[in-house]
């Protein structure tokens, strides 16, 4: 089910007439930082807030995903209810909105994915109540296994 | 204790008494409902609501009446569309706060609703019961209740072969939860449903009412803001007013969640986060007045990004999560604050908050000892992960330097990709509480988690699942240890509801080693014969001449043998994956795929059906096929419920009781329902139970008492008796 989608989401996103910048690749273990007191962006990912960047993860499985985006981390995850129904999610996981999805649950893929969008850093409140700090607005997306 | 009142089937709510006029309200309620049990001076809500027709403006009315005598309620205007100004649009509401009988028996509620086309009249009977009543005895001043979520029989019993295994036909061992003297069943059915959640689950136990499935410390309302819903007074809140005693709650969990919630935290959405953890502290009863609140004084586990501010990288508080404010009268009736400063607010910052409260706080391990090592605080707040903390095995592991294979091929500690890189255990979280609680000469209420045993259920990982029976079953040594010290302590082992049909099938047949070999996507026999008419993965075919390869090695009635796991110092397995190790089926499955095997992290993944033929050799897994997901060589066992999670069940769940200084530990045994808890120790608490004999003790011992557990810390109360009881 999920693949004709993950076609269209390229075909749509990707179309794009002006000239973009080569998406700078990103690792998740590049987006926070312990102190000895809280957890912090890095310079990298204050360095590129604004800027495309290209992500590598997974899909995390939620038991009530947001409508029009899903979190993608590092290794899989799953996420019930327990939490608010994140309880599960790693601090670093990404918030990846999903423009053209914006009131539909986006299809769950379990594979691994290459995201590439326009990366957002700082508290928002989303519309599902539930809050996001790393945001990537979606440009493409790639599933991995389906490359040889 | 016996309901002597007989709901009728199927009734939740009132007796609906509708006159011969046409047009009246609809969905006219009151609440508590039919059936419903309270302790005398128990506090609860009345509400009367209805539906107003669509056909006219409503002008709603109610009246009520306890027992024939009219009683007023304490907010809803009289004649107004708008009512209390906190019902949902086309809903009417009247409300009384903070009720309570003052005697035992059964009582009548009755209200009379109309929105202008016609009154409707709803009732209730309710039953109360008076715990003071009949001086038993010694009284129990320590309630300690360990709940194992989702532990259902079958999970003890893994924990225990793994543990200690088995011989000749006689357990090697028992888990400390085993050697507790009192054995019965609970039923754990809710408000709505035969089948459970968390919520109602944890709030039966303590509140002695039936909640909605996702509600805690409420009844269902329609009503704008969830925190607003009726109340039931909660254990730990009944015996902070009557006899001062203190609350601590411990969870593996993200503390938001809601098992340790519905012990203290009244709401009709377990999801709502930031108004659950402010209310935490906003109703402790900061001050020690003990006029209200819960007394909490230690508060242990996950969950930290609730209790950041916004501003701060992690945090989960919104504005749509919580309340700034609660209704007046329900305020004045419950003794609570209308608002607090920063309440509901997302850049509160409730950690600094908790510490001006007088908490002293730890974010990891390490910091749990520094703040016990020197004088015990008064107030322990404990934050060890930013959502639910890590599993046992994951916790382990980083204790013993095994690293996790990521699908990336790389290796890394689970708990540092968490950024919660030193976690204590259940059981060393529990020893703090102990400490910190049993400061307060008054005693105090105890609820102690271990939060995984369902979520591993859920997914389908027995591994883990079985690992965090272990973890738990430590902490239950720590509870029984402190019991004994102290004196005057019950210890309850119970579960909120079984997890996932959990079900010890057999024994790994051909080893390991062969294990790793098999792929459940070709034909296989194992026998060596013709694998014509093998079936594979996803195969029609009607010969099953022979099993999927995975299906071929379970070694059932004689083959399963009796596995022997190696158990290190630290007090778990070795490895999970010995040579014959325990298989464990699903009876309540999702589609899964299993490869018996641990898993390398906590979910490889979870491919759908549909996916079965998809192929991952290129995207990135290592090559080593044990560390592939097993959708690429694991057997499809097609779930009975839709999805791939294993869900709840309606079995009962067992319950193990221990006391000291008296034999309350009886008063749990046989068949019981959830609720009938929550009266049997408030009974302990008030009126008590007959002493214990030093025979008693003897028999104990007999039963297989094993005292003591570790103390990590080093730190014993015995050397420093002014702790003890200050």
């Amino acid at each position: 089910m999920s693949s004709p989608i993950l076609v269209a989401l390229v075909v749509l996103l990707g179309a794009n007439p002006s000239p973009v910048a080569e998406p700078v690749p990103l690792a998740f273990t590049e987006l926070v930082r312990p102190t000895s007191t809280a957890l912090v962006p890095t310079q990298k990912l204050l360095s590129l807030k604004g800027k495309r960047v290209r992500l590598t993860g997974f899909m995390a499985k939620m038991e009530y995903p947001s409508k029009g985006a899903f979190w993608l981390t590092q290794s899989p995850v799953v996420c019930d209810e327990a939490g608010a129904g994140t309880g599960d999610l790693p601090p670093n996981a990404v918030f990846v909105v999903v423009r053209s999805l914006a009131a539909e649950n986006v299809p769950f893929t379990p594979r691994p994915l290459e995201v590439t969008g326009v990366l957002d850093v700082g508290y928002r409140a989303e519309p599902d109540g539930r809050a996001t700090h790393i945001r990537l607005i979606l440009d493409r997306l790639e599933d991995l296994s389906s490359k040889s | 204790m016996k309901n002597r009142l007989h709901p009728l089937a199927g009734v939740l709510f009132a007796v609906l008494l509708v006159p011969a006029v046409q047009a009246a309200p609809a969905s006219v309620t009151v609440t508590p409902p039919d059936g419903a049990r309270f302790l005398v001076h128990q506090r609860f809500d009345i509400r009367v609501e209805g539906e107003g027709s669509t056909k006219t403006t409503p002008s709603y009315t109610a009246a009520l009446k306890i027992d024939g005598r009219t009683v007023s309620f304490s907010s809803g205007a009289q004649g107004t569309a708008t009512t209390d100004g906190i019902s949902r649009a086309g809903w009417g509401g009247f409300n009384l706060r903070g009720y309570s009988f003052p005697r035992a028996g059964n009582h009548t509620i009755e209200a009379t609703f109309d929105d202008g086309t016609g009154p409707v009249t709803v009732s209730a009977r309710v039953n109360v019961q008076d715990p003071f009543r009949g001086k038993d005895g010694r009284l129990t001043k320590n309630i300690v209740i360990m709940l194992g979520d989702g532990m259902g029989v079958a999970h003890r019993t893994a924990g225990r072969l793994v543990r200690y295994g088995a011989a000749a036909g006689q357990p090697n061992g028992r888990l400390e939860m085993e050697k507790f003297p009192g054995s019965g069943l609970v039923s754990t059915h809710s408000l709505n449903s035969i089948i459970t959640d968390s919520a109602p689950g944890m709030s039966g136990y303590v509140s002695g009412n039936h909640n909605f499935n996702g509600q805690e410390g409420v009844y269902p309302a329609h009503m704008i803001n969830t925190f607003y819903y009726p109340r039931i007074e909660y254990l730990s809140e009944y015996l902070h007013r009557v006899k001062g005693t203190s609350l601590g709650l411990v969870s593996t969990a993200d503390l938001e969640d809601a098992t340790p919630a519905a012990n203290a935290v009244h709401t009709g959405n377990r999801g709502n986060g930031t108004g659950i953890v402010d209310q935490y502290l906003d109703e402790s009863d900061p001050a020690g007045t003990n006029s209200h609140g819960t007394g909490l004084r230690v508060l242990l586990g996950g969950g930290r990004r609730w209790f950041l501010p916004s501003t701060a990288l992690g945090s989960s508080r919104t504005a749509a999560s919580g309340y700034t404010s609660l209704p007046a009268d329900l305020a004045a009736g419950w003794g609570v604050p209308v608002t607090v400063p920063g309440q509901g607010s997302p850049t509160r910052d409730l950690i600094g908050d908790f510490r001006a409260a007088g908490f002293s706080y730890a974010a990891d391990r390490t910091e749990l000892d520094t703040a016990l090592a020197g004088r015990t605080p008064h107030k322990l707040l404990g934050l060890f992960g930013y959502g639910n903390m890590n599993v046992a095995l994951d916790k382990v592991n980083k204790q013993r330097g095994v690293k996790a294979a990521l699908p990336n091929g790389s290796t890394s500690f689970v708990v540092d990709d968490y950024q919660a890189p030193n976690q204590p255990m259940l059981d060393e979280m529990s020893e703090a509480a102990f400490k910190v609680l049993s400061r307060n000469r008054s005693g105090f209420v105890l609820m102690i988690e271990g939060a995984h045993i369902d979520k591993q259920s859920h997914l389908m990982d027995a591994d883990r699942a079985i690992l965090e029976v272990l973890e738990f079953d430590r902490a239950v040594g720590v509870a029984r240890k402190w019991a004994d010290k102290l004196g005057d302590t019950t210890v309850l082992v119970l579960a909120d509801h079984e997890c996932s049909g959990f079900s010890l099938i057999g024994a790994l047949t051909g080893g390991i080693t062969t294990l790793k070999t098999l792929n459940s996507n070709v034909p296989t026999n194992l026998t060596g014969g013709s694998t014509a008419g093998c079936v594979v993965n996803g195969s029609t075919a009607v010969n099953f001449s022979c099993q999927l390869a995975h299906q071929q090695v379970v070694g059932t009635y004689d083959t399963a043998g009796f596995p022997r796991y190696e158990i290190l110092a630290d007090g778990y397995p070795a490895t999970m994956d010995i040579d014959n190790k325990i298989l464990v089926g699903f009876g309540a499955n999702g589609d899964r795929f299993e490869g018996w095997l641990t898993k390398p992290l906590p979910v490889i993944d979870s491919l759908l059906p549909s996916n079965i033929k998809a192929s991952l050799a290129n995207s990135g897994y290592p090559a080593n096929p044990a560390a592939r997901p097993e959708s690429a060589t694991g057997a499809l066992f097609r779930g009975q419920v839709p999805g791939d999670q294993a869900v709840h069940t309606a079995a009962d769940i067992p319950v193990s009781a221990y006391s000291t200084g008296n034999v309350g530990w009886t008063r749990f045994v046989g068949s019981q329902a959830n609720t009938d808890i929550f009266f049997k120790l408030s009974k302990l608490a008030l009126s008590g139970a007959p002493s214990k004999s030093h025979d008693d003790d003897d028999d104990d011992d007999h039963q297989g008492h094993h005292p003591g557990g570790d103390d990590r810390s080093g730190h014993h109360d015995d050397q420093d008796g002014r702790d003890l009881h200050h």
